[in-house]
């Protein structure tokens, strides 16, 4: 049933845009802020340098 | 600011949110294409189901925590409730699309049309519009203050839609059929719905917290440059 | 969106404030015409025989329930004649082109179009309005058997199930 399909991949492909989006904005902010003067004091998530894309 | 990004106890969380979120999500699909029988009326097709009243659902509460984090804001004018506010909005509006897409596409197989505009849709499709707005007055205002401000003002006035779509049903003649109930639905086919909405709001809860976690480093960076 | 990405252009606000200008434009548009006509989606064949002559020619919308017994369907010429009822007044309708697979005896339907001079609705628009209840098909039973019989090239089209 293609409309079925349809409604499942578009749901998984925009759950996954949406969060692999956003998980480049956080490898995106935790690098800068490493970069950033005060950058070894507190970030948010430097770990997720190595992050892969789960959602 | 910084003592925004000191907030080491979140770090792990969205990790493990995200892990159970794909780890319902496929259950969910698995069993709402493979396992639950199809309706005896609509066959297959009835499956999305198992999509778009979970997104239906998730969007509302999505913009329920606009709304209470908007409140919040013109209370306290804490920048921490503007910006969970803000990524809520933008994971509701990702939903409410997912919502009507799915509903579309539910629509042409069923009803015969993709879309008309009986309340139930219009009501919806003003919800979206809505919420796009509140976007669009956010990247308006480059004031962080202001832009809390105002951005706060269309979370709660925009919200008085979200009851409206969901009774529109109730109170209007409409081609899209009345909420279910336990009782209207076979057990199985409850389950798996139930199962859906744990995964969509698991990923509801790792994607709002990943957003929130990103707007406070985002934050943390304007600021440093802005001392510069 | 991306708002939170260093400093504003001119250029980005202009965008922006075009953004917000085609939100109120669509907000004003979905409330004054969407909404506002469709608070009333369709009118039962009760209602709209009482309208009578005045909505002649005039597009419309008949909400009701496909009467039982009443479906002629010329799969050859994919020529649909039922009555919509609400149980007090019967409006006859003809459509043209195949009905939703949903489309059968008793269930609910919402249909686009206007009175001919002959007083039966010529439908545009065919619309199955499918109830709230969810359950899978008894034993022996397949799914979407019951709308099949109106599909032509299933063998039993021609005929009203």
């Amino acid at each position: 049933m293609a409309y079925l399909w349809a409604g499942y991949v578009l749901t998984w492909v925009a759950m996954a845009w949406f969060a692999w989006r956003l998980e480049s904005r956080a490898r995106d902010a935790a690098r800068r802020l490493k970069k950033s003067p005060r950058g070894e004091a507190e970030t948010p998530d430097a770990r997720s340098e190595n992050e892969s894309v789960r959602a | 600011m910084t003592e925004l990004t000191a907030s080491p106890r979140l770090k792990g969380w969205h990790r493990l949110l995200a892990f159970l979120a794909v780890a319902t999500t496929v259950v969910g699909s698995i069993i709402g294409l493979f396992v639950v029988p199809p309706d005896a009326m609509q066959g297959n097709v009835q499956r999305l189901m198992y999509l778009h009243v979970p997104a239906a659902w998730l969007a509302f509460l999505a913009f329920f925590i606009v709304f209470v984090m908007a409140v919040l804001y013109l209370i306290q004018r804490d920048p921490r409730w503007d910006m969970i506010a803000a990524g809520s909005a933008e994971i509701g509006v990702l939903f409410t699309a997912l919502t009507l897409i799915l509903g579309s596409l539910w629509g042409k197989p069923i009803w015969g049309v993709w879309w008309t505009w009986d309340p139930r849709l219009t009501t919806t499709a003003i919800l979206l519009v809505i919420y796009v707005g509140y976007l669009a007055v956010r990247s308006f205002a480059a004031d962080p203050e202001r832009r809390a401000r105002w951005s706060a003002v269309v979370g709660i006035v925009g919200f008085a839609d979200v009851p409206i779509v969901y009774l529109s049903v109730t109170w209007w003649r409409s081609l899209h059929q009345p909420p279910s109930s336990p009782m209207s639905m076979a057990p199985s086919m409850l389950w798996t719905l139930m199962l859906n909405v744990v995964a969509f709001t698991l990923l509801f809860g790792y994607l709002l917290v990943r957003k929130y976690q990103v707007a406070v480093a985002e934050r943390a960076l304007e600021d440093r440059e802005a001392m510069r | 969106m991306s708002e939170h990405k260093g400093r504003r252009s001119g250029k980005k606000k202009l965008w922006a404030g075009l953004g917000l200008v085609a939100v109120v434009a669509a907000l004003a548009m979905l409330i004054g015409g969407g909404l506002k006509d469709n608070l009333v989606y369709f009118l039962t064949p009760t209602e709209l025989e009482a309208r009578g002559a005045s909505v002649q020619g005039e597009a419309v919308r008949l909400g009701g329930q496909v009467k039982p017994g009443s479906v002629h369907w010329n799969a050859d010429h994919h020529d649909l004649r039922f009555v919509v009822t609400d149980g007090k007044t019967q409006i006859p309708v003809h459509s043209t082109g195949s009905p939703p697979s949903m489309f059968q005896e008793g269930i609910g339907v919402v249909v686009e179009g206007k009175f001919d001079s002959n007083g039966t609705f010529q439908s545009d628009n065919l619309m199955v309005k499918h109830s709230n209840e969810y359950h899978p098909p008894t034993k022996g039973e397949s799914p979407r058997e019951t709308f099949k019989t109106l599909m032509p090239g299933n063998g039993t089209s021609g005929s009203k199930d």
